[in-house]
């Protein structure tokens, strides 16, 4: 193939994609639901494969002025997401704490084992409750 | 102290004798300082060993009654 030809090709799929584009989400959008598994195992690879590709498609998404008005419509969600974030924090709930735990490190909080997160949890009762005490 | 369970039973004693007045508060934190560095080290051995790609048994974070 020569480079004119190439390049009439690329100029030729490009016009198809403008022309077809939603026909094209909406039908990739069916498979990923009709296909949940492997939609999520190529996601996932997708994701593995350039992690930092990945970081910065999704702050594009979320600097894209229709998508910080979506967000910025649901005060609710928001609201819900502090809820839970104070109950979190006030329970200890095991994701609280594991993430906690896995700051600073190479791990992901699902890594630790369950028995270590139980006695940090049982630290930080305790720390809190010395904190209490010293007033 | 041999393993996390009893490490985390112990935390949990402290943590009642400090609520009923039994312990001074200093003194449950000199205790929580060092479980902290315990559980500090068993998650360094942890992440060591993720690195690693391996998956030995820590006998500290064995569970009793596992085998």
């Amino acid at each position: 193939m020569t480079d004119e030809q190439r390049e009439r090709k690329k100029a030729y799929l490009r016009e198809w994609y403008a022309k077809n584009r939603e026909r094209q989400i909406a039908a990739v959008g069916a498979w990923q639901r009709d296909n949940r598994e492997r939609a999520n195992t190529n996601k996932r690879a997708y994701v593995e494969r350039d992690p930092q590709r990945r970081r910065e498609q999704a702050s594009r998404h979320a600097a894209k002025p229709e998508v910080r008005a979506k967000a910025a419509a649901r005060p609710a969600r928001k609201e819900w997401q502090k809820a839970r974030n104070k109950r979190d924090t006030e329970t200890l709930s095991d994701g609280f704490v594991r993430r906690i735990m896995a700051q600073h490190t190479s791990m992901k909080g699902s890594d630790l084992p369950q028995g270590l997160v139980n006695a940090y949890r049982e630290m930080m009762k305790l720390k809190r409750a010395i904190n209490e005490k010293r007033g | 102290m041999k393993n996390v369970d009893e490490l985390r039973g112990q935390l949990a004693e402290v943590f009642a004798k400090l609520r009923d007045g039994e312990m001074k508060p200093g003194e449950a934190a000199e205790l929580a300082n060092l479980a902290g560095k315990m559980i500090g080290s068993a998650k360094v051995q942890v992440e060591y060993y993720a690195l690693r790609k391996e998956a030995p048994t820590i006998e500290f974070l064995r569970a009793p009654y596992a085998d």
